[in-house]
């Protein structure tokens, strides 16, 4: 990865995923996205991931994501949805694997928001790479490659970022793809451009 | 942009996601809820790929690689083993590389997705370990096997709930009629274009009151279908046969021949089903001219069963359960 000397800051509130991307999607994705980023038993309204990003793997530079919601603003979409989110602790599936899957494409669509603006994820492929499709179409595809995991930090995410780097590079349908990955402790994430 | 394929994709995606969700809300059957779900999701996938014209085999594989994780997320072993024998007829359509990026995931998941069940299966009845789908058609009227069965099959949709066929096959073993309704709605929710539902019905129908109205209505529904299922019709022709013999009616009888015949016509000529089709006719005939027709009846419409010379009439009925499995009888 490239350098950390020029630091940066940018702030994304996850109530404008509902206008940045298809409503119904983000309907599903925002209550456990909420749950998994909320490390204590109350639900928090701010964080913050170190991430990674560049056009490339060399050139990507970190930077502070600072995500926030607005409890108030965000019912106003969903009703139901900071209650959804504390259902989800309180079932203690927070943690589950199920969770940080829908979790990591809820950071995926945020990321794609401030990085790609303008872009919209019009489908999930959950089978194989890659899975958020901003561009369906066939045999040109324009994607995100999203993942997330509870630990690991920087290492894992470079493991995993060599790893779909390589599956992306074996489809010859694949036109533009990046990855977004993200870690929940330490907060560390990756938004890296992988095709062309 | 093809406008449908990508709406349509959308749709799988919000069915999906969906489904995750109630997964995670940890209600009361919840993963049946979710199972549900995810077979819309399927099928909007499926719907999706129809959307395009001449797609790729690349496009189609990442079609058919989606169906099938749906189903594997949605506890359905059966309809996953379908698809993945569709998956692997691509492998030498393709080149290697691609074919393995676009199957590993699914692949490896599915290995433990078939551990799973094997595990289940094998803690079943003994009898039923060569072919379970064989033996939830055929199981006898032992009362005694016929529990075994039924705990068993719980336990089987216990663990996977999203598997139609294992609901129809527990709704086959019930003991009790409103738990095999209840497994015929959850089956027929999963997977409503399944033909042999209304089949299952009928088998399950005989043994309650009301019988009488409910096959005449299923023989008009049938007659007046531009396109008859031949599940349908061997439900139809067995039901009305086993009521005429009880009731000595032969508006009955006119039913089984009218729809053996009909489902005679659907059926290849050279295959099973074709002459069990024929055995009903035959008997139906036999009886509507007053005579009284020996059990090998089955013999001259070229059925392969045993025929004591006590059996029965109703008992050799009921064997032709044993050569036309609903299922493959559907399929066909």
């Amino acid at each position: 990865l490239g350098s950390t000397r020029e630091r940066q800051a940018t702030t994304y509130s996850l109530e404008k995923l509902y206008l940045d991307q298809a409503p119904d999607h983000v309907m599903e994705v925002m209550a456990p996205t909420i749950a998994w980023l909320s490390e204590a038993s109350s639900l928090h309204k701010r964080v913050s991931f170190d991430l990674w990003h560049g056009a490339t793997r060399k050139r990507a530079a970190q930077q502070e994501m600072v995500i926030n919601w607005d409890p108030t603003v965000l019912a106003a979409y969903d009703a139901d949805v900071i209650a959804r989110a504390e259902r989800i602790r309180e079932g203690r599936s927070a943690l589950t694997e199920k969770c940080t899957e829908l979790a990591g494409y809820g950071l995926a669509l945020s990321a794609i928001s401030v990085f790609l603006p303008g872009r919209r994820v019009v489908a999930w492929r959950k089978w194989s790479a890659p899975d958020l499709l901003l561009d369906a179409t066939p045999g040109k595809l324009r994607s995100v490659e999203a993942a997330a995991r509870s630990t690991g930090g920087s290492g894992a995410l470079r493991r995993l970022l060599s790893e779909k780097r390589t599956a992306l590079g074996r489809l010859p349908d694949v036109a533009e793809a990046h990855v977004a990955l993200w870690c929940r402790r330490p907060r560390v994430g990756m938004m890296i451009r992988v095709r062309p | 942009l093809n406008r449908p394929y990508v709406d349509t994709l959308s749709e799988a995606t919000r069915l999906k996601l969906r489904a995750a969700n109630i997964l995670l809300g940890n209600a009361e059957e919840a993963a049946y809820q979710a199972a549900v779900v995810y077979h819309e999701a399927y099928r909007a996938e499926a719907r999706a790929l129809r959307a395009l014209d001449g797609p790729s085999r690349e496009t189609a594989l990442r079609s058919l690689v989606e169906q099938c994780g749906c189903l594997v997320d949605g506890l359905d072993p059966s309809g996953a083993h379908s698809l993945w024998g569709r998956i692997l007829n691509e492998e030498q359509r393709l080149p290697r590389r691609a074919y393995n990026a676009l199957t590993s995931y699914l692949r490896d998941r599915s290995v433990k997705f078939n551990d799973r069940l094997d595990a289940i299966l094998a803690k079943g009845p003994a009898e039923m370990r060569d072919d379970p789908f064989l033996f939830g058609i055929t199981i006898a009227r032992d009362e005694a096997m016929r529990r075994r069965a039924t705990a068993f099959f719980t336990q089987v949709v216990a663990a996977f709930p999203g598997d139609a066929q294992f609901w129809m096959l527990r709704a086959l073993v019930a003991a009790e009629a409103g738990e095999a309704w209840k497994s015929i709605r959850r089956s027929r929710a999963l997977m409503p274009d399944m033909p042999a539902y209304e089949m299952v019905a009928l088998l399950i129908v005989l043994g309650q009151t009301g019988r009488r109205e409910y096959v005449k209505s299923a023989f008009e529904k049938l007659s007046s279908e531009a396109q008859p299922e031949a599940a349908v019709c061997y439900g139809v022709s067995f039901a009305a046969s086993i009521i005429a013999l009880d009731d000595r009616d032969n508006a009955f009888w006119r039913i089984a021949r009218d729809a053996s015949i009909l489902g005679e016509r659907l059926v290849p000529p050279q295959k099973l089903e074709a002459g069990v089709f024929r055995f009903f006719s035959l008997l139906a005939t036999e009886k509507l001219a007053g005579r009284e027709p020996t059990p090998e009846l089955a013999s001259r419409a070229g059925l392969p069963i045993p025929i004591g010379s006590r059996d029965s009439m109703k008992r050799v009925l009921e064997s032709t359960r044993r050569l036309v499995p609903g299922y493959h009888l559907a399929a066909a």
